[in-house]
C-alpha cells in the first residue's frame, strides 16, 4: 500500500461517514427480496459495512485513489457484496413475482422474445410442466396475497401510508413516486420517505409472519 | 378507472408495489439518512462512534499501519533478547509450551498456536522462543526457563 492511500485512509472522516454507509447498506437490503424476510447468514447493514472497511485496509479489495473517491468505492463494494448475498445458494429459493420484471435482459431483445414465442406453439406442454406451472403460479398468488395484506396492515392507522396504499390498490396511479407525489399534492421527497416507511414496515410484519409458521 | 384497471389480479397489484419501491432513491441529504436510520431504530450518533472505534481497532491491528521507527524499535528490542542456541530441540519446544500457556491465561494468543511445531527447524524454533520471551515480559510474565 502507498503511502498517499495510506494516508488517504487515515485521513477520512470515518465517524461522519459510517451512518451514510449503514443508510446506504440498508437502502440496498431493503430494495432486494430476501428468502427468509432476512439476509442470510446472520449479516446486518453493519456487519456487511464493516467487512467492506476491513477488505478495504487488507486491499482484499483493492480501492484506487485515482479512480474515485472512498465513500463512493464502500458503497461499491457494500453493494456487490450485498448482491453476491442475495444470489447466494441460501437465499435462492425466493418465487420470482413477476417474472418480466426488472432485470431481465431478453426484454430488451424483442427478437430473442419473438423468436422464442413462435417456436413455443409447435411445443406441447408434458403433464409434469403443467403441474410444477400450477404449483408455481399458486405460489405466486400466495405471496402476492401476503404483500398486499402486509402492506394493508402496515398502514393502518397512518393517513400518510394507507392514501399511499389506496391509491395504487384502487389504480388511480402508476408505480410512479412522481406520479403519486402529483395526485397526493405532496412533495416527491415525502412520497419517497413514506415509501420508505411502507416498505420497511410491511416486510417486517411479512418476516414476522414467516417466522410465526 | 379504466377496464384493464379493474381486471388487475392481486399478482398484478402486489408487483405494482414492488415496482414502486424499486423507484424509491438512495437517502442522500444529511436529513434523509438521519430520517431514514432513525426510521430504521439506528441511533446516529452511536453509529458515528462505533464506525470511528471499528476503523481504529482495524488501524491499530494493521502491521501495514504501524509506524516503521515503531517497529524497528520493537525489533530491537526482541533481538535484546539472548537466543537460546546451545538449547537442544527439546528443551526449545517445551520452552515454547511453557510460554505459550502462560500467555494464554492472560489472553494473549500467540500466532503460533496453530503452527505444528514436529515440522519447523531448530532456528525457527529458537527465533520463535525469542518473540514468546518477549511477549512474555511485554505482559509481566515472569519465565524461570534456565
Amino acid at each position: 500500500m502507498n503511502a498517499y492511500k495510506k494516508q488517504l485512509l487515515l485521513d477520512f472522516p470515518w465517524g461522519e461517514c459510517y451512518p451514510k454507509l449503514v443508510a446506504f447498506a440498508e437502502w440496498r437490503i431493503q430494495g432486494m427480496r430476501w428468502n427468509s424476510g432476512v439476509v442470510p447468514m446472520g449479516h446486518t447493514a453493519e456487519s456487511i459495512i464493516q467487512e467492506a472497511i476491513a477488505k478495504t485496509f487488507s486491499e482484499e479489495r483493492n480501492w484506487k485513489p485515482e479512480e474515485g473517491d472512498l465513500l463512493m468505492w464502500l458503497k461499491y463494494v457494500i453493494k456487490s457484496e450485498i448482491s453476491h448475498l442475495a444470489e447466494s445458494i441460501t437465499n435462492r429459493l425466493e418465487v420470482p413475482l413477476d417474472p418480466d420484471d426488472g432485470s431481465d435482459s431478453k426484454d430488451d431483445e424483442p427478437e430473442f422474445k419473438q423468436a422464442q414465442s413462435s417456436a413455443q406453439e409447435f411445443f406441447i406442454t408434458s403433464p409434469e410442466e403443467i403441474v410444477i406451472n400450477a404449483e408455481t403460479e399458486e405460489l405466486r398468488i400466495i405471496d402476492a396475497k401476503s404483500k398486499i395484506d402486509a402492506l394493508l396492515e402496515a398502514s393502518s392507522g397512518y393517513p400518510e401510508l394507507e392514501e399511499i396504499v389506496y391509491t395504487i390498490l384502487d389504480g388511480k396511479c402508476g408505480p410512479k413516486p412522481r406520479e403519486l407525489a402529483q395526485i397526493l399534492g405532496k412533495p416527491v421527497e415525502e412520497i419517497y420517505q413514506n415509501l420508505r416507511t411502507l416498505r420497511r414496515k410491511s416486510e417486517k410484519i411479512r418476516s414476522e409472519v414467516r417466522n410465526e409458521r | 378507472m379504466n377496464d384493464n384497471k379493474s381486471k388487475r389480479t392481486d399478482v398484478d397489484i402486489a408487483s405494482e408495489f414492488d415496482r414502486l419501491f424499486d423507484e424509491i432513491p438512495e437517502p442522500n441529504t444529511e436529513e434523509e439518512i438521519r430520517a431514514f436510520l432513525e426510521e430504521a431504530n439506528y441511533d446516529v450518533e452511536k453509529l458515528k462512534t462505533a464506525g470511528a472505534i471499528f476503523v481504529r481497532d482495524l488501524i491499530a491491528s494493521n502491521w501495514r499501519f504501524a509506524n516503521i521507527q515503531d517497529m524497528h524499535d520493537v525489533a530491537e528490542e526482541i533481538n535484546a533478547v539472548p537466543l537460546r542456541k546451545g538449547w537442544n530441540r527439546d528443551q526449545i519446544t517445551s520452552a515454547i509450551k511453557k510460554i505459550t500457556i502462560a500467555l494464554g491465561t492472560t489472553g494473549t494468543q500467540p500466532a503460533l498456536a496453530f503452527r505444528n511445531l514436529d515440522r519447523l527447524s531448530d532456528s525457527d524454533l529458537i527465533t520463535i522462543l525469542q518473540e514468546l520471551e518477549y511477549t512474555a515480559r511485554q505482559n509481566g510474565i515472569t519465565t524461570d526457563l534456565d
